[in-house]
């Protein structure tokens, strides 16, 4: 997502404008569109594994054969849903810091940007840990990547989903290192804002695999 | 692969009646006979069949005339229209579009398509539905394998099966059958033109299809689904018989194979399939448990106690063709390794060198790949097993008590 | 391969992050303009267009030459030219090298170069980006044809591949790794290249320029660009389960375990058939530039065409289930997008209609690009018919996987978008290089493939319906395919006379119009209609010297024509008056960067990695972080080198880093030289 943010703007613009705003036809920066645009295309990335996974849940109790056998029942009873249901709530938390984090910059108050920052990231961090440790604990009951196809569509699809968590924290360290090095004000508030836009999208497509994956019965 | 006869007989056409009809073009097509043609889809032979070629036959007729009308559009618009010699700089009137004629383009289309629509449904209803004719009392689970096809027979449709086929399926002539379409590896496709559309063959699900011919005969089939390396060879023989001769054939079909005499040859090839073919062929009365009268490994032997298993489950079994031809009745065929040979020649004598050929090294008559190789510990198609001449020569000699030879 | 990946470990001292890239300009450095590393280092939409546009048409030899095997396999019944391992291989990188590496990228070729200049833009929104893409596509093809090196053979599972027999139990080499993986890494190509694209044309089109003024091959392109966008992320999912399959151990596919084998047939069509469409409509674009201005008309119908173009993009989505009418779906579903693809003909139609009524009337000027135009509406018109007949969901059980199908979409394919990107050639050749192809070895060229192309598959027609299936590494005597297959193999290789007269006339228009010192064809050879005609052959650096004002579609017409009482154009301006001059000086362009090639070529790396040995992605890893990293703290724009013709040092040379935070707003806006 990096190059994407601090890709170039383009030198085609016809019209006047001064350093700051770009005028483009739609308003929007050409920035701000592209991460619009790729988290459309995201939303069918994120689409696609959804529906693989409600596939194989509903198979794999349906399977003739494997109704009873601990492989099935590793599936639906190894969930910890108060757990996942805390770290849910630390995602979610990390969105609103991550809105106070982009009005402080807008406000031009570095020190809250960095504060709220930081702890957008650490929130971030704490969720992927707790996934980690929902791995292993599950890796350790037997159900591995490879057990069945229920396994395989679980982790595949919480997977992807902690690896844009971790793309999404090193891009708040990103802006945090710029901020330290004083490159970082409300003049260029919008690349703050458009990592937020990805933040968003992180945690909004959170709720849905946590319901699908772990409320759905 | 060399020395293939036919498996109908070919009526070769003037090569000038060819020629003709390439200038006729697409309309010409529906003109063609399966005179030498035994794959075709254009001489529909049953209830189902017919009923794709009626409803696809004018729209072939409508789609040459727009075809024509286009093409012929367009060559008229260019001669009328070309630039000619004097007109460099002349301009024509600047039209942008009539919107009642855009509407007009954008109406009728939509419309004709509207009409193929309802025909489309209507003939969808017919084939998914059961016809009047159709044989309640028995079914056949078609299995298609890695590169050839097992009919499984379900008489009383209980669920158990009673015999089974290899790469030949018999059905009553007049009467609808219905099948089971389904694979043990990858997927296939079940296809007799002249009978009715494919359907795939995929493993760990069934698909319906009926069919249904209307008189006696042979119908040709090939696989239509890419399945792997030979997929090009994977071949199968849809034959209608009198619906009194199919209950004789289905009497046959249940015997088991006899014991042949000590001290015959047929009797040393019976040990030698014991020894190294019944792994993956089964013969009924020879390597099935309760039938068998003779000591057989029991690692071959399928748990089931029924004498007549059919392929291994695909589900929860290794996925891969294991199995292979059931060989019974081998003598009841026409056609044998998937398909693709004729066991026969035209005056009825057994072809023994395709025979043995193919017993001694398989891979001249058709690419498989037998080895292991990764993620597979069976390989795919029949090996090359270390027998002498003799032990050819004796399988065949056994082979050939196995089944009644049809009558011509 | 070499230059890919060798280059980068050559980069001169001093090119590392944040140090200002040692000026390999293009603009400012005329002495470097021909260079091979301005072309490896270039973020020019143009030099990018034309990269996509060598490398596809490499690609299209090479396939191309897949074609000539199978059809050399076919020739006869029980064929011993290829065995069937080996021919499962050919046509398999066939369809796969044709469809993601030839027509795809050439459009991409035709959307780089154009779509700027058509809307009026000095560039894409993000040019490096676009040097990204093309890199990665690059490496995404390389990898692929790697596998017939080092792979074990080819991918032999067909371009759909489907499962399970792609499965490592039934095709135990390495070739579908490279499926998967090649694939994806192109894909990632495209899907950037589509971002890129969709944002320069909403955002960057010269004032006036408003949506519905925009060209119809601008518009095409657009709905492309979106089909793109949207659909690739399915197969991405599709592709990631393969690779996870294969390289993991996971079980998608795996049916012994409960998996579902039509899961991967969902996922690849739901993108597949979007493609077909991403792969046809650039040519109707193409095609839609072409007509009016050898008539002399505009275009018939112009809301008409794009909305019907949008129609075509929004129902494709909807229909791809056509694929799968024999695999077992309940009559339901077939019966829904059995009436759904009916449907989507409508749109299609209207298409062809509008261009035929663009013609009539007209004062047709058959050259080349127009022949081949013709051509298309033409073949086309063949290929969408036989697609009706499709639709009809059980005449389709009986034709689908037979050579009717191939027949059918290679009318679409070769006598849609192959035809359609050929007229192009011969049309914008002159934008690009500055000199005509010549039209008397182009019309020979049509001529010699129209007559081909129906030769090789108009048989398969018939073919077809006599029950040749697809995907056959041969057939028996008995079969009666023995006639047919003979003319259609026959036929192939009078298109590949074509082919080489298409190699012989660019060698021999360079030398006689370049080399020979003929003068430049000038701006606007074909007394064209859109912004592209109205800067100099070739495209100067810049683009454009001022952008121009719009005030109507066909605007660059409208300035040289108006309309008579009658309502015939007349021209009120000489061309010459109105087009630019390209002498602008000091325009701030995006500068060079090594570092798209450089992510790009970590990424077959990483690919070997999967597949082979992880100690293999290490580098490959290495060099893409030494991409993002260098890009990050490179400034899109040096700020100060390149034009100091004009503007000498402006001093504010030490805030380079500024692109890390925020792209860099370029100077803008040259004087009129």
């Amino acid at each position: 997502m990096a190059e994407t943010m601090t890709a170039p703007a383009g030198t085609g613009h016809h019209a006047e404008h001064d350093d700051h705003a770009h005028v483009t036809n739609t308003g929007i920066s050409n920035e701000k569109l592209g991460m619009w645009l790729f988290l459309g295309s995201e939303c069918l990335l994120f689409g696609g594994l959804i529906s693989t996974f409600l596939l194989y849940k509903k198979k794999l109790n349906t399977f003739p054969g494997f109704e009873n056998t601990t492989v099935n029942k590793l599936g639906a009873n190894l969930f910890d849903i108060p757990f996942t249901s805390v770290s849910s709530f630390v995602l979610l938390m990390s969105s609103l810091t991550m809105v106070l984090s982009v009005s402080a910059l807008q406000r031009d108050d570095l020190r809250r940007t960095r504060l709220w920052l930081l702890a957008t990231a650490l929130l971030g961090s704490t969720f992927l840990a707790g996934q980690v440790y929902e791995f292993t604990a599950f890796v350790k009951e037997g159900l591995g990547f490879t057990t069945n196809i229920f396994s395989s569509a679980f982790f595949t699809l919480t997977g992807f989903h902690g690896a844009h968590v971790l793309i999404g924290i090193i891009i708040l360290m990103t802006m945090y290192a710029l901020s330290m090095r004083g490159r970082l004000s409300s003049r260029n508030a919008e690349a703050l804002e458009i990592a937020g836009l990805y933040w968003h999208f992180v945690d909004v497509v959170w709720v849905v695999i946590f319901v699908v994956v772990y409320l759905i019965k | 692969m060399r020395t293939m006869s036919s498996v109908r007989t070919t009526t070769r056409r003037g090569r000038l009646a060819r020629l003709g009809l390439l200038t006729l073009g697409a309309l010409a097509l529906t003109g063609c006979g399966s005179d030498g043609h035994p794959l075709t889809t254009l001489d529909p032979r049953g209830d189902a069949s017919q009923a794709i070629h009626a409803l696809v036959q004018p729209v072939f007729i409508v789609a040459g005339i727009v075809l024509v009308l286009v093409n012929a559009g367009v060559l008229v618009t260019a001669l009328k229209f070309r630039r000619k010699p004097g007109e460099e700089d002349a301009f024509p009137e600047q039209v942008h579009g009539n919107t009642k004629l855009e509407l007009g383009w954008t109406i009728v289309p939509a419309l004709i398509m509207a009409g193929i629509a309802v025909g489309t449904v209507a003939t969808l209803v017919t084939l998914a539905n059961a016809p009047d004719d159709m044989r309640e009392d028995f079914d056949i689970r078609v299995v298609g394998h890695q590169w050839w096809w097992s009919f499984e027979y379900d008489l009383g449709r209980d669920g158990t099966i009673d015999f089974e086929t290899a790469n030949e399926m018999v059905i009553p002539a007049g009467q609808a059958v219905d099948l089971k379409i389904t694979s043990r590896d990858v997927i296939h496709s079940f296809w007799i033109p002249a009978l009715n559309g494919k359907k795939d063959a995929a493993p760990g699900r069934e698909h319906a299809l009926w069919m249904k011919a209307d008189d006696p005969g042979r119908f040709l089939g090939q696989c239509t689904e890419f399945c792997g390396l030979s997929h090009g060879y994977m071949r199968m023989l849809v034959e209608a018989k009198q619906p009194a001769d199919f209950e004789t054939w289905v009497q046959e079909q249940l015997q088991p194979a006899a014991i042949p005499e000590d001290g015959t040859a047929a009797r040393r090839g019976l040990d030698t399939f014991v020894g190294q073919c019944a792994t993956c062929h089964m013969i009924e009365g020879v390597n099935s448990p309760e039938c068998t009268p003779i000591e057989a490994e029991t690692e071959y032997a399928v748990e089931d106690n029924t004498c007549w298993v059919g392929a291994a489950p695909f589900i929860g079994a290794a996925q891969v063709s294991g199995g292979a031809p059931n060989l019974t009745h081998l003598m009841s065929r026409y056609l044998f390794v998937g398909g693709l040979y004729e066991l026969r020649d035209a005056e009825g004598n057994l072809n023994r060198n395709n025979l043995e050929g193919w017993i001694r090294n398989p891979q001249d008559y058709k690419p498989m790949a037998p080895d292991p190789s990764r993620g597979n510990i069976y390989g795919r198609g029949m090996p090359k097993l270390p027998l002498t001449e003799d032990q050819i020569d004796d399988l065949v000699a056994y082979l050939e008590t196995l089944g009644t030879q049809p009558t011509a | 391969m070499a230059l890919v990946e060798r280059e980068p470990l050559a980069l001169p001292a001093g090119t590392g992050a944040g140090t200002a890239i040692e000026p390999l300009g293009v603009l400012a450095r005329p002495a470097t303009k021909t260079g091979w590393r301005s072309w490896v280092t270039t973020v020019d939409h143009k030099k990018i267009g034309i990269m996509y546009g060598v490398t596809a048409f490499f690609f299209f030899l090479v396939g191309g030459f897949e074609a000539l095997l199978i059809r050399l396999q076919l020739a006869q019944p029980n064929g011993s030219i290829l065995s069937a391992d080996v021919y499962n291989q050919i046509y398999t990188m066939h369809g796969v090298t044709m469809v993601f590496l030839v027509i795809m990228p050439m459009a991409a070729a035709f959307a780089n170069y154009l779509l700027p200049l058509q809307i009026g833009a000095r560039d894409v929104a993000f040019p490096r980006l676009n040097a990204l893409s093309f890199w990665v596509f690059l490496a995404g093809g390389l990898f692929l044809n790697s596998s017939w090196f080092i792979g074990g053979g080819g991918p032999d599972c067909g371009w759909f591949c489907y499962a399970p027999n792609s499965g490592v139990t039934f095709s135990p080499t390495h070739g579908v790794d490279f499926y998967s993986v090649g694939l994806q890494i192109a894909g990632a190509a495209s899907l950037i290249g589509s971002v890129n694209l969709i944002i320069t044309v909403l955002n960057m089109r010269a004032p006036g320029m408003s949506l519905f003024r925009m060209p119809v091959f601008t518009w095409m392109q657009l709905v492309v660009q979106f089909l793109l966008a949207f659909s690739l992320p399915v197969i991405t999912v599709a592709l990631f389960l393969l690779t996870f399959d294969r390289s993991f151990g996971a079980n998608f596919f795996n049916v012994a375990q409960g998996a579902d084998p039509l899961l991967w047939q969902h996922l690849f069509w739901i993108f597949g058939h979007p493609e077909v469409y991403i792969l046809i409509l650039p040519s109707f674009g193409i095609v839609s530039e072409i007509i009016p201005v050898m008539c002399r008309k505009p275009i018939y119908g112009y809301p008409f065409m794009v909305f019907s173009g949008i129609a075509i993009g929004f129902m494709g989505f909807g229909v791809w289930a056509h694929h799968m009418f024999a695999s077992g779906l309940g009559p339901i579903s077939v019966a829904a997008f059995s009436l759904s693809t009916m449907f989507i003909a409508v749109p299609t139609g209207v298409k062809i209609l509008n261009w035929m009524a663009t013609m009539w009337g007209g004062k047709i000027l058959f050259n080349t690009p127009m022949l081949f135009s013709a051509g298309l509406v033409a073949m086309f018109t063949i290929g969408g018919l036989s697609g009706v007949t499709h639709a009809i969901a059980p005449a389709d059980t009986q034709q689908t996987d037979t050579y009717y199908i191939v027949a059918h979409f290679h009318y679409v394919l070769f006598g849609g978008a192959l035809l359609g990107l050929f007229a192009g050639m011969y049309f914008w050749w002159p934008k690009a290089f500055g000199h005509m192809l010549s039209d008397r070895l182009g019309k020979w060229h049509f001529w010699i493939t129209l007559v081909g192309f129906n030769l090789t598959f108009g048989p398969m027609h018939i073919l077809g319906l006599q029950g040749m299936s697809r995907r056959i590494v041969t057939y028996q005597p008995e079969d009666g395919f023995t006639l047919w297959n003979r003319v259609a193999t026959l036929g192939v290789f009078i298109i590949a006379i074509g082919v080489l007269l298409f190699i012989y006339n660019m060698f021999h228009s360079y030398r006689t119009w370049k080399a020979a010192g003929r003068p430049n064809p000038g701006p606007d050879p074909w007394d064209a209609r859109s912004l592209e005609w109205s800067i100099p052959s070739p495209t100067p650096e810049h683009n454009f010297d001022v952008i121009p004002e719009i005030h109507a579609q066909d605007d660059f017409w409208h300035r040289k024509y108006g309309e008579d009482e009658r309502g015939r154009a007349v021209r009120v301006a000489a061309t010459e008056n109105v087009v630019q001059k390209g002498d602008a000086k000091g325009v701030h362009l995006p500068s060079p960067s090594y570092f798209p090639l450089v992510m790009a070529a970590g990424l077959p790396f990483i690919g070997y990695g999967v597949i082979f040995n992880r100690l293999i992605a290490i580098p490959g890893v290495l060099l893409f972080l030494v991409g993002i990293f260098g890009w990050a703290f490179e400034p899109a724009t040096e700020p100060d080198d390149h034009h100091g013709d004009a503007h000498g040092s402006d001093g504010h040379g030490g805030d380079d880093h500024d692109g890390a935070a925020k792209a860099t707003p370029a100077t803008e806006e040259a004087p009129v030289g």
